[in-house]
């Protein structure tokens, strides 16, 4: 566990990192900066490291965001249904940011007519709103901030694949399930069997973990530190990140039916126990560094990715 | 085992008509004015006492959102009933109703027990289909109707209750005595095929055949 040294050291370490400029530092330090990402972020510089980490200015075209409010499209409905449905229970969210989250994503499908709106994007969007408006400190006007976030939702969507996820037919998100398995089944053979032998299929969990990376499946503190991964890492983090997270549980799992590792997978998004979920995130980071992806899987996961057809997963 | 029958359940229907409002409502008897939207699938268990029997019931609640039929369409595989829903205050999630029956149809058998609900029928006063018009169309369909409401928790219970006599009668037709189903062993046999290379074909594991939207 990280005694408040640790912590202050760590703040010390971001603190000057930033001052140093963020940008720079991770084009010419570019494993350091991953390295320490990776240990988790201090919550008052997390905003600024994710914007830069996301090339966000780099890719940001000013006035385009204003444009892109304009054009009606036929997502309005389903993303309206949702935006009440998206951190209901949390008083951060309030009406301005559920308007602002409505624009988002309804300038996103405006940006990208081929994916559009699918659910699961509002929580995505959702977190980067709430965690760019807590992290600013400069009183910045809040439709700037909306733009802002907006740019980052896009930046994480394009260069960060995220897309992939929800477009027709989820291509990526098929092929990250096809990774899952078999690194599931190499790693951690006895637990495969057991999910097969209880027909736990793996999807039944990770379409939702997944196309919400993590949000309502595990407790927040641990999500954000496992999206410092993500953003600073690159989305394929997530593949070994979970298969060390299984690998934590795998006792508890393996004295588990069917019915109660289904019951177990919901109980981890209350997050009751009382322990430092933020650490907890880091010790699972910490485990995944020595999961390897299989040949094999990386030679899928580098081969270009067929949109909108069936053939995401290799066929064997 | 505990139970003399095991059913398989699948809520489906348009994204906002209440699914897992309707699901929360059965399984803990509670409501929220806003329940985060469900991904993929989420799925309840709930035993309950119908005509003298013990009745487990496998629920498995389903994202709305077309786009996600393709996930949530190997779910419909091997279930004992469909349960769908649209909201009576949303023309549109009635209007749908069809091409939810067409779809399920695709995989489902005859003896697959289908009803339909109109949820949120405590909101009267914004109702935009009509009792009629929703009992006509079920009749049409050969299915039964019920309206309910989850907020109110008017008539969830008899749905499901009302769900569970009829596969009771269905089971006992078919002759079966104690028999619990073709997959009473354990698990969902209603997801993809268990065979792992089989789950890597285009219509295994995540995919369907079916048309995206």
């Amino acid at each position: 566990m990280p005694c408040p040294n640790d912590a202050l050291r760590r703040q010390q370490l971001w603190k000057g990192m930033l001052q140093k400029g963020i940008r720079s530092f991770i084009d010419e330090r570019p494993s350091t900066f991953r390295r320490r990402a990776r240990r988790g972020i201090p919550v008052e510089f997390r905003a600024e490291v994710w914007k830069a980490a996301l090339k966000t200015e780099e890719h940001a075209k000013p006035g385009l965001y204003q444009e892109l409010l304009i054009p009606q499209n036929q997502w309005t409905k389903l993303i309206e249904i949702d935006i009440s449905r998206t951190f209901p229970d949390m008083p951060l969210f309030d009406k301005e940011q559920q308007e602002s989250l409505l624009r988002i994503l309804h300038a996103y499908a405006n940006l990208n007519p081929e994916v559009g709106y699918c659910q699961g994007m509002n929580f995505v969007a959702g977190l980067l709103l709430m965690v760019s408006q807590k992290g600013d400190f400069r009183e910045t006007p809040r439709l700037e901030k909306e733009e802002e976030t907006f740019w980052m939702f896009a930046c994480l969507m394009g260069d960060g694949q995220l897309s992939g996820f929800y477009r027709r037919r989820f291509p990526l998100l098929r092929r990250y399930l096809w990774a899952f398995d078999e690194m599931v089944a190499l790693r951690l053979p006895v637990l495969f069997a057991h999910f097969e032998t209880e027909n736990v299929q793996h999807a039944v969990y990770l379409h939702q973990w997944f196309l919400t990376l993590f949000i309502n499946s595990l407790p927040l503190p641990m999500v954000l530190v496992i999206w410092d991964a993500i953003i600073c890492d690159g989305l394929e983090c997530i593949l070994p990140i979970t298969v060390a997270l299984l690998e934590v549980l795998e006792p508890t799992l393996l004295s588990l039916q069917f019915e109660d590792v289904i019951r177990f997978f919901r109980a981890m998004r209350a997050g009751e126990m009382g322990c430092n979920f933020a650490s907890i995130g880091r010790l699972v980071i910490e485990g995944s560094e020595d999961i390897g992806f299989p040949e094999h899987v990386v030679a899928e996961l580098r081969s270009p990715l067929a949109l909108g057809t069936d053939d995401a997963s290799p066929q064997r | 085992r505990d139970y003399d029958h095991l059913f398989k359940l699948v809520l489906i229907g348009d994204s906002g008509a209440g699914k897992s409002c309707l699901l929360l409502r059965f399984a803990d008897d509670a409501f929220t004015e806003s329940y985060i939207t469900t991904i993929g699938v989420d799925f309840r268990f709930k035993t309950i006492p119908v005509d003298k029997k013990t009745i487990k019931l496998q629920i498995w609640d389903t994202a709305g959102q077309e786009r996600f039929r393709t996930i949530t369409s190997a779910y419909y595989r091997g279930a004992d009933g469909i349960i769908l829903v649209y909201d009576i205050c949303d023309r549109e999630s009635f209007a749908h109703v069809d091409e939810w029956l067409n779809e399920v149809n695709r995989y489902v058998n005859e003896s697959t027990c289908k009803i339909l609900i109109g949820n949120k029928c405590d909101m009267e006063s914004e109702r935009q289909v009509s009792t009629e018009e929703a009992k006509k169309k079920a009749d049409d369909l050969g299915i039964a109707y019920i309206e309910c409401s989850a907020k109110e928790a008017t008539n969830v219970e008899q749905a499901f209750q009302m769900m569970s006599a009829e596969l009771i009668e269905k089971r006992q037709k078919q002759g079966a005595g104690g028999r619990s189903g073709p997959s009473a062993g354990g698990g969902v046999g209603l997801l993809q095929p268990k065979n792992r290379e089989a789950g890597k074909g285009s219509c295994g594991g995540l995919g369907s055949c079916g048309g995206g939207d």
